[in-house]
């Protein structure tokens, strides 16, 4: 019951953020307000117990992607331009497929009825089997980790690719500065290093963020976590550091070759456990074989796995982060 | 020892919720950004804090206090920092500081110091001082600001000075450190 009213207050949050998103002509606000709308999100998944995408949609939504976006608003303008077309067709395109989906909710079972056929299909063999097969608490990992692995695979590998993408379009281009000397350069980038309070308690919590990113990397298989919210926690500090102290400095922490390095790394160690498990005699993928004990082996394949995950996930962020903002500087 | 611990912890609870009412309540009646900022800060510091102090009392003598206890010193330190960051960057892209009534005039300047003196804490102190010193930076309200507050202002000003005297100290470290022409030398 007090799920539901929560859900319900929280819902009515999210309906009026959007609303504000869509009314404001400046893009920070807009920036601003799709922040608050991810963390809104966020609550709304922990209440849900989806602890695992409340944690990625906290970090990714509300911190890193904001991030992000304020540094492409910082290389385009600040205030939106009236669309080219009426606010006819997108009024009646969005009402359209908002029809749609409210039609489509109709048929959806009721939250949290134990007769939905999501608790129906593979999800009752999975919590039966996972004890016996995988031999982790958090079932979540073992179905993302070992039973669903290929899915993961392609996960990590959209996220490879969505990097490159990014690479090349912002490109590693570097702005025009040869001619100007280290201090002028040091004045022209944006960073937060002439405001002594938020640079000494930014800088303090750095490390336990990293911190926290490896205790939620390697307490995966205990509790909600892995490789993805441990990628994005850990290259949320290594940002902040960055904001902190400016993009050069961010850069001599982290080296851009250093994360392209990580990113082609995790999924190569990714796919490397996928091989070795093959020449080892089981099928791609099949963690069993990689020790004597099934079980272990499979303990062994989901840290490597997840590890590999973390990785690229961590070097993705960051290098995106650094392509922004070494583009920010004119 | 049950009974006293809720009756504790029920106090504390309506406390903090006071506070973060009263909040709510300031960021909407209050006349111009900065104030606001006070009355938002109300609900980072006091409302979070007895509301923590709150449920610790409920956890009893298990982990829940420690983690909540850690979420407090987080708050601590990040809210204050944050309240900040805001003003400051609020400062520097010259938000008015002027008080306006509901018709957008300008409030008379005895009205102005009585409205944002009020309480004596922390906060409030540290909004003025922003206000005060912005007054300063933007040229055009320097003059009609010019001897009421004075002395408090001194405070203040310096305090904005010492960051600018350590960031023009660190550029010089660390171009002499990175003069070896790494960054310039890597791609051609």
């Amino acid at each position: 019951m007090i799920t539901i009213v929560f859900s319900l207050f929280l819902l009515t949050m999210l309906v009026i953020v959007a609303v504000g998103i869509l009314r404001t002509d400046n893009l920070f606000t807009a920036v601003m307000l799709s922040g608050i709308f991810s963390l809104i999100m966020a609550a709304n998944f922990f209440i849900l117990d989806a602890a695992d995408v409340a944690l990625t949609e906290a970090v990714i939504g509300a911190g890193i992607s904001t991030v992000l976006f304020l540094g492409a608003l910082a290389l385009t303008a600040e205030y939106d331009r009236s669309p080219p077309v009426g606010t006819w067709v997108p009024l009646l395109t969005s009402s359209a497929l908002g029809g749609v989906i409210i039609f489509a909710t109709l048929q959806a079972p009721r939250l949290g009825d134990p007769n939905a056929v999501v608790h129906k299909h593979v999800a009752p063999w999975y919590l039966d089997r996972t004890p016996e097969l995988i031999d982790v608490p958090n079932v979540v990992t073992a179905v993302l980790a070992s039973f669903r692995g290929y899915d993961t695979l392609g996960e990590v590998f959209v996220v490879f690719i969505a990097c490159i993408g990014v690479m090349s379009l912002l490109g590693r281009v570097r702005p025009r500065r040869d001619s100007i000397e280290e201090d002028e350069f040091d004045k022209r980038t944006d960073n937060l290093r002439h405001h002594l309070i938020p640079r000494v308690v930014g800088k303090m919590l750095v490390p336990f963020i990293v911190l926290f990113g490896l205790y939620v990397q390697f307490h995966g298989d205990f509790g909600p976590g892995g490789g993805f919210q441990a990628g994005a926690l850990i290259a949320a500090g290594v940002i902040l550091y960055s904001l902190l102290e400016g993009g050069p400095r961010g850069r001599e922490l982290v080296p851009e070759w250093f994360s392209s390095l990580l990113v082609a790394l995790g999924a190569f160690t990714y796919t490397c456990v996928g091989v070795v498990s093959m020449a080892m005699g089981g099928r791609f993928l099949d963690y069993s074989v990689l020790s004597h004990d099934p079980v272990h082996g499979q303990h062994m394949g989901i840290l490597i796995i997840e590890a590999g995950v973390g990785m690229t996930v961590t070097g993705v962020m960051i290098t995106i982060f650094h392509a922004f903002s070494r583009r920010g500087i004119r | 020892m049950d009974l006293l611990l809720d009756i504790a912890s029920a106090i504390l609870l309506l406390t903090g919720g006071f506070f973060v009412f009263v909040g709510g309540f300031g960021v909407m009646r209050m006349p111009e950004f900065f104030t606001r900022m006070h009355a938002a800060s109300l609900t980072d510091t006091g409302g979070a804090a007895l509301i923590l102090l709150g449920l610790m009392l409920q956890g009893g003598l298990t982990l829940v206090p420690f983690k909540l206890a850690a979420i407090f010193l987080f708050l601590f330190l990040t809210s204050p920092t944050a309240s900040y960051a805001l003003a400051n960057a609020a400062l520097l892209s010259g938000v008015s500081t002027a008080c306006r009534n509901e018709t957008g005039a300008p409030l008379p300047e005895n009205e102005v110091d009585s409205a944002d003196s009020k309480p004596a804490s922390k906060s409030v102190a540290k909004t003025s001082a922003s206000r005060t010193s912005g007054r300063k930076t933007t040229a055009k309200q320097a003059a009609e600001q010019a001897a009421p507050k004075a002395a408090a202002r001194k405070a203040s000003k310096k305090a904005a000075k010492k960051p600018a005297g350590k960031a023009a100290k660190k550029p010089a470290r660390k171009a002499a450190k990175k003069a070896a022409g790494k960054p310039a030398g890597k791609k051609s």
